[in-house]
């Protein structure tokens, strides 16, 4: 085996322009992979964090059989001890923090306009620690009981801006009318038209008041991490059955879980293309090489050499062509994020986005393996049938084509 | 002294334009062990085809080849593959060797395949080295050889195995006649030294001087008569 490997390595070296031509082939290849495979996990990360700590936290915890229901009074399943509930959330394992929500409909009024929105009671002071996402253009966060914060798209359909108060009128759960003058505390925006639109805040005790109940409806967590959701989840339903935890891809499914589905199977396609040229530039370098090699070839089965162990080393020769391709594609790759990427790739909105971002680029460990495996392989690959044609070829045959 | 190749009635054909070729038209051969003969005739009467058939690197179309006494007319290629390793060594007009290899190394290619282990490969191949005046080349590339000095690498290579039979199809058509008669001196101080078996394919009238036996081939055929 070891004649094998150093006649492929020295081999790589017998026509040094074709060889760096195949390397710079297979290089560009595995860069192109690597930082189009770090491009795409720098947007699934930051829409996993816009996810995650814009709105609806590492995952929900709903009344069981709520979640996904559409209810002609909801608040009649809504959580009714929600003081012991949040108790019992704490007590599972990986759980860092509950945030106890309700949402409701209701009309804002200001001077001539009224306008229906997608109301929500929270805890700001908790939530404000962890919701980081929610961008105020002006004013800030909810300070009081009787602060509401509203989304851009609303508040310019309202006229109003911070400092303005806005009055909010509803109907309580017994569907009495009820209403309330509130301070505008803050005006944001969370990148997602769909909510800036529609979507207002106020304190969650505010929120209960006006709807008349004491029951909230969900309780959005922060956890460990990503990978703590179903360690969390088996320990909230041990803790209380009639609990329904739901992690953020589910939730979310429309922007985020779709986003992250589409650009996967977006790359799943350009590394296949990726594949493909580099398949088809090597092949055509690695069957001259061999053409060239018939004589020897030839002459090296003449004398006995054994046609399974010449296609092991024209293989082995190729996989190190696309291994120390796939190196210096690692390399390249590297270098250009740092030199070239390090401020990040300026991007338009995305669907249903309003906003302007960056992407850096994010490699994991299994993206380099990818870039030097997927490589390596395709190399050996684009051989076999070059290498397959050449061994099949008579002796004298080879030898006359010299 | 027993017989090393013996033919009978050997034919070979080729397909062109859906018709057959004949290229030998029934040969009728036989060598000894330990010989040092030669084939000889003009360009294409087929001397290629029959070194070729000799050492199993093509098939026949009709008619019988045996070797050492056994039929090895129509064996299958892993069989093949075996005796050649073991019994036969190839030489060429236009040396074939591994550019990426030193001297030491292509001749050395094929004995770990013939079970030579560690210091015992080097050894061996060396001492091939020196009979062949090579020694001092061993660490060379064959591209820093004159084409002389690589002609004997290939020789080397062909010879460390320790074949019955050198097979050589003009071995000495690219070499100037000083080289040539160094070469033929390998030869057969090879063939003193080992017992080596030598068949050849040549126009080379120095070559055919120091042959034992000469078989001429016209059309495909080895003249009645004129075996010298």
């Amino acid at each position: 085996m070891n004649t094998i490997l150093k006649l492929a390595w020295r081999n790589l070296f017998r026509n040094p322009r074709r060889t760096l031509a195949s390397l710079i082939t297979v290089a560009l290849g595995s860069a192109g992979l690597l930082i189009y495979q770090g491009f795409n996990y720098g947007i699934m990360n930051q829409y996993r964090e816009n996810t995650i700590h814009g709105y609806y936290g590492f995952g929900q915890v709903f009344p069981k059989d709520y979640y996904g229901i559409v209810r002609e009074k909801p608040w009649e399943a809504w959580i009714e001890n929600p003081a012991e509930v949040e108790k019992q959330i704490l007590s599972a394992p990986g759980v860092e923090e509950v945030f106890p929500r309700i949402s409701f409909f209701s009309f804002i009024v200001k001077g001539g306009i009224t306008l229906g929105g997608h109301g929500e009671g929270i805890v700001p002071e908790r939530e404000n620690r962890f919701f980081n996402q929610m961008n105020f253009i002006d004013g800030g966060d909810i300070q009081s009981v009787d602060d509401i914060i509203l989304g851009k798209g609303l508040a310019e359909s309202l006229g109003v801006k911070a400092g303005d108060t806005v009055t909010l009128l509803l109907q309580t759960i017994n569907g009495q009318l009820n209403g309330a003058d509130l301070h505008v505390a803050g005006i944001f925006h969370m990148g997602k038209k769909s909510i800036d639109d529609t979507f207002f805040r106020v304190n969650l005790e505010q929120a209960q008041r006006l709807l008349d109940t004491h029951r909230v409806e969900l309780f959005s967590l922060a956890t460990k991490g990503v990978d703590y959701w179903d360690q969390v989840a088996t320990g909230i339903s041990k803790a209380n059955p009639n609990l329904e935890p739901i992690r953020f891809e589910t939730l979310d499914k429309v922007y985020y879980q779709n986003s992250v589905d589409f650009l996967a199977a977006q790359f799943s396609f350009i590394r296949i293309i990726i594949l493909i040229i580099v398949a088809l530039g090597i092949f055509n370098t690695i069957s001259v090489g061999l053409l060239e090699r018939s004589g020897e070839i030839g002459a090296l089965r003449a004398n006995g050499e054994k046609r399974s162990r010449l296609f092991q080393i024209l293989i082995i020769e190729n996989a190190a062509l696309g291994l120390v391709g796939g190196l210096l594609g690692i390399v390249l790759a590297v270098i250009v994020n740092k030199v070239f990427l390090s401020k990040g790739i300026p991007m338009p909105p995305g669907p249903g986005i309003t906003r302007h971002y960056l992407i850096f680029l994010e490699m994991a460990p299994t993206h380099f393996v990818q870039a030097l495996l997927l490589p390596l392989l395709t190399a050996m690959v684009a051989s076999v049938l070059p290498i397959r044609k050449l061994l099949k070829r008579s002796i004298p045959e080879l030898l006359r084509s010299t | 002294m027993s017989l090393l190749y013996k033919t009978k009635n050997l034919q070979y054909s080729y397909d062109w334009n859906k018709q057959q070729v004949p290229v030998l038209k029934g040969i009728d051969l036989e060598f000894k062990k330990g010989c040092f003969t030669c084939i000889v005739g003009p360009s294409g009467t087929g001397k290629t085809t029959l070194l070729n058939l000799l050492g199993l690197i093509d098939s026949p179309t009709k008619g019988q080849i045996e070797f050492c006494g056994d039929d090895v007319s129509h064996l299958n290629e892993n069989t093949k593959e075996i005796l050649r390793l073991q019994k036969m060594g190839f030489v060429f007009q236009s040396f074939y060797l591994i550019p990426t290899l030193t001297v030491l190394e292509n001749t050395s290619y094929f004995l770990p395949s013939l079970g030579y282990k560690g210091t015992e490969i080097e050894k061996h191949s060396m001492e091939i080295l020196s009979l062949l005046g090579l020694a001092d080349h061993a660490r060379k590339k064959p591209l820093e050889l004159s084409g002389g000095q690589r002609q004997r690498v290939a020789i080397a290579r062909a010879i460390a195995k320790k074949p019955a039979v050198v097979l050589a199809d003009e071995p000495t058509a690219n070499l100037d006649s000083e080289t040539a008669t160094k070469i033929i001196y390998a030869f057969k101080e090879l063939q003193r030294a080992e017992n080596t078996s030598f068949v050849f394919s040549t126009h080379d009238s120095h070559l055919v001087s120091f042959a034992e036996t000469i078989h001429h081939m016209k059309d495909g055929q080895i003249e009645k008569g004129a075996a010298t």
